[in-house]
C-alpha cells in the first residue's frame, strides 16, 4: 500500500484567537500540526509539497496563506485557519488572508468570529461584494438584525440588481415582523433572479403570515421548480480554492450537478477526469454506465459496467444502470439476469422491481410479473409507473376491479402526464363493460390533453371516442 | 417511592364549564389572568450556576451496566453508525421506571463479535437488556438486568424502541426498530414478555428507525408508525471517502429512501398494513425521528417525520383514516432558508406557552438545528436564529432530543444528544472520531430565548461521546426529569438531574388513566392553571431518536404553590378538570372522575 504513515509535527497550536482582529497584538501563529494518514496520495503529496513550502519560507505570508487554501478545500477548516491568521499576521493589509479566514470561520459557524474578520477584511477592501455579503449573512444568523438590515440596505443602494441583498434584507424584516416589507424585498429577489427558489419559499411563507393563500401556494410552486436555483456568484477567491481541489469524488460531485444541469457531456467528462485520479472509484464507473447510456455510446458504458462489477460486485446500482442500458438495446434476457442479480442484491429496489415486472409481462409471465409490480410498489407506494403496469397486467387477466383501482392511482399527481394515465383508466372501464365510466374519463382525458397542447394524443382519444360512442349500448 | 405522594384525584362533577384548551382562548387567558410584567419565578439560584452539577453520570453506579455493540468491520456499514435507542418505561407497574435498551450485533450474523474493530467488553452479553428499577421496592435507586427473565432479549441488529399499550390491559409493550425484521413484545403483566410480530403483522424487513404508538382515528386503540430509512444491504455497501480521499460513512443520498409504514390496530391481537390506504405511501423518505402531536388544533393526531436530507414529512390528519402531507406548505419541510436538513431527532412541546405544540429538530453538522414556532394553526415558521438555536448548535450532529423542564421552572428546555456521523478531522488518530459533547440549553426571557448551560451543567455534560437515543422521565421519582443517554460503541449514561437541591421549585407529575382505550392516554394534552399562567403538556412517550420516554406528564411550577385546575383533554375528544391538587406529588388521574367539561366547537 502507497499509504504511508505521514506525519508533519510541528509545534501544536498555541495561538489560539479565533479573530484577525488580534492580529496586530499576538505573535504569529506557527504552522499547524498536520496528520495525513490515509489520504489519498495525490492530496497527500498536493499537501505535502505546499507544507514545505510554507515551511520553506516562514516569513513569507504566501506560502502560509497557499497552504491554507489547499487545506481549505479539502475541508480542513481549522488548520487553514491557522494558516490565514499566520498569513493574515504576516501581511496585514492583504484581503485574501482575512477574507479566506473569516469564510473558514464562518463555515465553521464561528459567526462572531467571522463577523469580526470580515469587517476587518472589509477595511482593507471596502468593495468585495462576496465579503460584504457573507458578513451580512452571518449577522442575520447570529440574529443581529439592525446591523445585518444596515448591511444588506448598504449593498442594496450600491448594487441595486444583487438578488441575494434583496433576499437578505427581507429576512431581516420578516424577523422583525415587518411582513409588508418582507414582500417587497423578496419580490424584489425574484424580479432580479426568476428562479431564486429561497426567496421564492421565504415569500410563500411572508405570504401565508398575511393570510394570501394564493399567493402563498404560487410562490411554493415556483420554488417547487427552482428549488436550488440561486443567483450566479461571482467569487473569484474562493473559486482559487476550489480550483485547487485535485480530489477525484470532487470530480464526480461536479459531474452529477452537469448531469443534473442537463450537461451529460460535460458530465461523462468530469467522471472521466475523475478516473484518471482514481481508476478505482466505482461511483464514476457506475455513474458513466449511466451517462454513456443516455448519449448512446453503448459499448463505453458496457466497459463500465465490467470494471465496476470487478471491483465492486455487490453494486446494485452498478446491474440497475446496466439493466437499463440492456433494456433500451432491446437485449431482454441479459436485462433481466441484471434486474435479477440487482434484486438479489437490494431486495428493495422498487425500480428494478418494475422493470423485471416490465420484461416478465412482455413474455406473458402474468402472474410474475404482477408479483414483482406489487414488489415495487410495497417498497415505493407512489411509483405511478408501477401502478399503471399493474393495473393494466390486471385489465388484461380480466381482473378489472382490481386493475381499475390500481389505475386510479396514476391519476395524481395533475401534470402533463395526468391525460394519458386517464386515458389508460377510460379504456379498462370501457374493456369491462362500464361504457359509462369509460367514456367519462376518456373525455376528461381528451380535454386534459387538448388542454396542454397535445395534440397528437386527442386525435388517439377522438379514434377511440368515436368507436366507444358508436359501440355504446343502448341506455 | 414515597407513597405519600401518589394521591388518586378523583373529584365529582359539579358544573359543566368550557374546556378551554384551543389556541385563543389560551391566549385569552394568558392576558386575562394576570397584570404587569411576566415574571419568571424560581430562576434565581440557575440564573448563576454553584458549583454543584446541575446533572450527574450515575448508570454505572446504580447497576446500568450496558455497552452498545456496533459490531464495526471498517467496512463503514452505514447502520453500525446511527444506533441506538432506549425506553423508560415502568413494565411492571410498580410506580418507578425501567430501562430497555437496544443492542447491536453484527451484520453478518456469521461474522465473530470478536472480530469486530472494537471488540464487546468482557461478560457482554449479546441483545437487548431490560434492566428492572429497585427504587419502589427498597427506595434505592438500583438497577437489576432481568432480560432473560422477561424475556425480551431480542438478538437483532437493534435501532429503536417504541412503548405502548397496544391492547389495553394495562401493561406497555414494546416495538424493538432493527436493521432487519422488528419486533413486537406484548407485556403479559407478570414480568415477561411474548414476541407476538408474526400473529400481530406488525414485522417489516427494511432498516426501521423511530416508531410511534398514536390512535390516530381514535379508536381507542394504539396505532403503530414505523419510520423506514434507507435500501441499504450489507452487500450492496457502498465505498464512500471524505474530502481527503479516506473511507468514510456514506451520506444517505447514496442509497434509496424505503417508504413508511402505518399499521391499524384491528382491537383482536392483530394488526392491518394501512400504509397505503391512509396516504402514508403518497410521499416517502428517509425517515428516522418521529413525533406524533395535534399539529393545527382540530382534535385529531398529526405526524411528523424527520428525514435525513430531505424534507421532512407532516402528515395532518383527515380525521377519516388517511393523512395528507403538509410539511412544505406548513413550513416544517425545510429550513428558513428553504433547504432541506439532514433532521434525525425531533421534539414536540409549547415551549413559549402559547397553547400550541411547536418542533423543534436536529440536524447535521453545519446545518444547526431548528425551531419551528407554531402559529397555532398548524403554520410554522423556522426561528432557530431568532431564539439563538442555530450558532450553538451548528458545529455538532444532533440525534436524541426533548423539550423538558429541567429546572422546574415552568419554561420548557431542551436537552441534544450529539455525535457525529462522518470522521471530525480534529479527532484525526482517534479510532472512532466521531465525538462530540450533549448540549443543554435553558428557556429564559420567558420563552423567547435559550441559553447553553452545558459548560455550566457540570461534568456528565462535558463527557464527549457518540451520542444517540435519549430518554426522558424522572427516574428517581424526585420530580425532576432525568435523562438515559444512549451511546452509539459506548456505555450507555444515566444523567441523574441534581437541580431539586438548587432551586425552590414545586412540580407535579401526572399519570393519566383513560377510559374505554388508549388505557395510558397517549396524546391527551394536559393543562396546568397557576395564578397568571398555564402549562400545557402531552402525554407522550415518543420523539427523540429511535427512543421511547416516560409516558407520565411533568409539569415544572416554579414557586407557585398553588395549582388552580388541571384540565385533562383526553384522546377520545372529552374534557374533564379537578382542582384541590397539591404540588410536588405523584397523581394519577382517571377519566370520568373529573368535572365534565364541555369541549369548545
Amino acid at each position: 500500500m502507497r499509504k504511508s504513515l505521514c506525519l508533519i509535527l510541528f509545534q501544536a497550536l498555541a495561538f489560539a484567537s479565533s479573530s484577525s482582529g488580534a492580529q496586530s497584538t499576538f505573535a504569529v501563529p506557527e504552522l499547524p500540526r498536520l496528520s495525513l494518514d490515509n489520504f489519498s496520495p495525490g492530496i497527500q503529496e498536493q499537501i505535502e509539497e505546499a507544507y514545505s513550502n510554507a515551511r520553506s519560507h516562514l516569513e513569507d505570508a504566501a506560502t502560509s496563506g497557499r497552504l491554507g487554501m489547499v487545506l481549505q478545500t479539502y475541508g480542513l477548516l481549522q488548520e487553514a485557519a491557522v494558516c490565514y491568521r499566520r498569513a493574515g499576521q504576516l501581511e496585514p493589509n492583504v484581503f485574501q488572508w482575512a477574507y479566506y479566514l473569516g469564510v473558514v470561520e464562518a463555515d465553521q459557524g464561528k459567526c462572531g468570529a467571522a463577523a469580526s474578520t470580515l469587517r476587518l477584511a472589509l477595511r482593507v477592501d471596502p468593495d468585495y461584494l462576496r465579503a460584504k455579503l457573507r458578513l451580512a449573512n452571518c449577522l442575520l444568523a447570529s440574529a443581529e438584525w439592525d446591523a445585518s438590515g444596515k448591511l444588506y440596505a448598504e449593498i442594496v443602494e450600491q448594487h441595486p440588481n444583487n438578488a441575494d441583498a434583496y433576499y437578505g434584507l427581507g429576512r431581516v424584516r420578516a424577523a422583525g415582523h415587518d411582513l409588508a416589507g418582507a414582500v417587497v424585498a423578496y419580490r424584489k429577489a425574484t424580479e432580479l433572479f426568476a428562479d431564486f427558489g429561497a426567496a421564492h419559499y421565504a415569500l410563500a411563507l411572508t405570504y401565508r403570515a398575511l393570510g394570501k393563500a394564493d399567493q402563498a401556494g404560487e410562490q411554493l410552486r415556483l420554488y417547487e421548480r427552482n428549488k436550488d436555483g440561486a443567483p450566479p456568484s461571482s467569487d473569484p477567491l474562493l473559486e482559487e480554492v476550489r480550483e485547487l481541489n485535485r480530489s477525484a469524488t470532487q470530480q464526480v460531485q461536479m459531474g452529477i450537478q452537469l448531469e443534473r444541469q442537463g450537461r451529460l457531456e460535460e458530465s461523462a467528462a468530469a467522471h472521466e477526469k475523475a478516473l484518471e485520479i482514481d481508476s478505482q472509484l466505482v461511483q464514476a464507473h457506475v455513474n458513466l454506465v449511466e451517462l454513456y447510456g443516455q448519449l448512446g455510446q453503448f459499448e463505453k458504458a458496457e466497459e463500465h459496467y465490467r470494471v465496476a462489477a470487478g471491483l465492486d460486485p455487490g453494486s446494485s446500482e452498478n446491474y440497475y444502470n446496466y439493466g437499463v442500458l440492456l433494456l433500451g438495446a432491446e437485449k431482454y434476457q441479459k436485462a433481466e439476469n441484471a434486474f435479477r442479480k440487482t434484486i438479489e442484491i437490494d431486495p428493495f429496489h422498487a425500480s428494478a422491481h418494475n422493470n423485471l415486472g416490465f420484461l416478465l409481462e412482455r413474455q406473458g409471465r402474468l402472474l410474475e410479473a404482477v408479483a414483482e409490480y406489487r414488489s415495487a410498489l410495497e417498497n415505493k407506494p407512489n411509483n405511478r409507473q408501477a401502478h399503471f403496469n399493474l393495473g393494466r397486467v390486471l385489465v388484461n387477466m380480466e381482473k378489472y376491479e382490481e386493475g381499475i383501482r390500481e389505475l386510479k392511482k396514476t391519476l395524481q399527481p395533475e401534470d402533463e402526464n395526468t391525460p394519458r394515465y386517464m386515458y389508460a383508466l377510460g379504456a379498462a372501464f370501457a374493456r369491462s363493460g362500464d361504457h359509462q365510466n369509460g367514456l367519462r374519463y376518456i373525455r376528461q382525458a381528451r380535454d386534459g390533453a387538448a388542454a396542454l397542447g397535445q395534440f397528437g394524443l386527442v386525435a388517439s382519444i377522438d379514434r377511440d371516442l368515436r368507436t366507444l360512442e358508436s359501440s355504446r349500448p343502448p341506455q | 417511592m414515597n407513597k405519600k405522594n401518589r394521591d388518586s384525584v378523583r373529584l365529582s362533577p359539579r358544573e359543566k364549564h368550557y374546556c378551554i384548551l384551543g389556541r385563543r382562548n389560551f391566549l385569552q387567558m394568558l392576558s386575562l389572568g394576570f397584570t404587569g410584567r411576566i415574571g419568571i419565578p424560581g430562576t434565581g439560584a440557575l440564573a448563576n450556576p454553584s458549583s454543584i452539577p446541575l446533572f450527574r453520570e450515575v448508570a454505572a453506579e446504580v447497576g446500568l451496566k450496558f455497552d452498545h455493540f456496533a459490531g464495526t468491520t471498517g467496512q463503514y456499514y452505514m447502520p453500525e453508525i446511527m444506533g441506538a435507542g432506549v425506553a423508560l418505561f415502568d413494565y411492571d407497574n410498580d410506580g418507578d421506571l425501567d430501562v430497555y435498551l437496544v443492542q447491536g450485533t453484527m451484520l453478518d450474523p456469521t461474522q465473530d463479535p470478536r472480530r469486530a474493530r472494537f471488540s464487546p467488553p468482557p461478560g457482554w452479553k449479546p441483545g437487548n437488556r431490560l434492566f428492572r428499577n429497585l427504587l419502589s421496592e427498597t427506595g434505592k435507586l438500583r438497577f437489576v438486568d432481568v432480560t432473560e427473565k422477561a424475556g425480551i432479549g431480542h438478538v437483532g441488529y437493534g435501532m429503536g424502541v417504541a412503548v405502548g399499550d397496544y391492547d389495553n390491559d394495562g401493561f406497555q409493550d414494546l416495538y424493538v426498530t432493527n436493521f432487519g425484521h422488528n419486533v413486537l413484545y406484548h407485556n403479559n403483566g407478570d414480568g415477561t414478555f411474548t414476541d407476538v410480530t408474526v400473529q400481530a403483522g406488525v414485522d417489516d424487513p427494511r432498516w426501521s428507525t423511530s416508531a410511534a404508538w398514536v390512535d390516530y382515528d381514535r379508536d381507542g386503540r394504539l396505532d403503530l408508525f414505523v419510520a423506514n430509512y434507507l435500501d441499504f444491504t450489507v452487500k450492496g455497501n457502498k465505498q464512500c471517502y471524505a474530502s481527503t480521499g479516506e473511507r468514510d460513512y456514506c451520506t444517505p443520498k447514496m442509497y434509496q429512501p424505503v417508504p413508511a409504514r402505518l399499521f391499524h390496530n384491528r382491537g383482536d391481537g392483530t394488526f392491518e398494513d394501512v400504509t397505503e390506504a391512509a396516504g402514508i405511501g403518497a410521499s416517502i423518505g428517509p425517515g428516522l425521528g418521529v413525533v406524533c402531536a395535534d399539529f393545527n388544533s382540530d382534535g385529531w393526531p398529526d405526524i411528523y417525520v424527520a428525514n435525513d436530507g430531505a424534507a421532512a414529512h407532516l402528515w395532518i390528519n383527515q380525521q377519516n383514516g388517511t393523512f395528507k402531507e403538509r410539511g412544505l406548505s406548513s413550513g416544517t419541510a425545510y429550513n428558513a432558508e428553504g433547504a432541506p436538513q439532514a433532521g434525525m431527532g425531533v421534539a414536540a412541546g409549547d415551549f413559549d406557552g402559547d397553547g400550541d405544540d411547536d418542533i423543534f429538530k436536529t440536524n447535521l453538522t453545519n446545518e444547526g438545528c431548528n425551531l419551528y414556532v407554531n402559529d397555532g394553526h398548524g403554520n410554522f415558521n423556522d426561528e432557530s436564529a431568532e431564539f439563538g438555536l442555530i450558532q450553538p448548535t451548528f458545529p455538532y450532529t444532533g440525534f436524541g432530543t426533548e423539550w423538558f423542564d429541567y429546572d422546574n421552572d415552568g419554561h420548557l428546555d431542551l436537552f441534544i444528544a450529539n455525535g457525529a456521523v462522518n470522521r471530525i478531522e480534529s479527532l484525526r488518530g482517534s479510532p472512532y472520531p466521531f465525538n462530540q459533547n450533549n448540549q443543554l440549553f435553558r428557556n429564559e426571557s420567558g420563552g423567547r430565548k435559550f441559553r447553553e448551560m452545558t459548560g455550566v451543567a457540570g461534568p456528565a455534560l462535558a463527557l464527549s461521546e457518540v451520542s444517540r437515543g435519549a430518554a426522558f422521565g424522572d427516574i428517581n421519582n424526585d420530580g425532576a426529569i432525568d435523562i438515559v443517554v444512549a451511546n452509539n460503541n459506548g456505555p450507555v449514561r444515566l444523567l441523574l438531574n441534581q437541580t431539586r437541591s438548587l432551586n425552590r421549585n414545586h412540580w407535579l407529575l401526572v399519570r393519566l388513566e383513560a377510559a374505554g382505550g388508549n388505557r395510558f392516554a397517549i396524546g391527551a394534552r394536559v393543562e396546568v392553571r397557576l395564578r397568571g399562567r398555564n402549562l400545557l403538556r402531552r402525554a407522550h412517550t415518543d420523539g427523540s431518536y429511535l427512543s421511547a420516554s416516560d409516558i407520565r406528564v411533568h409539569f415544572g411550577l416554579g414557586e407557585d404553590t398553588k395549582i388552580e385546575k388541571l384540565i385533562a383533554n383526553w384522546p377520545d375528544g372529552r374534557c374533564e378538570e379537578w382542582d384541590r391538587l397539591e404540588v410536588d406529588r405523584m397523581v394519577t388521574i382517571r377519566q370520568g372522575t373529573g368535572r365534565s367539561l364541555m369541549v369548545e366547537g
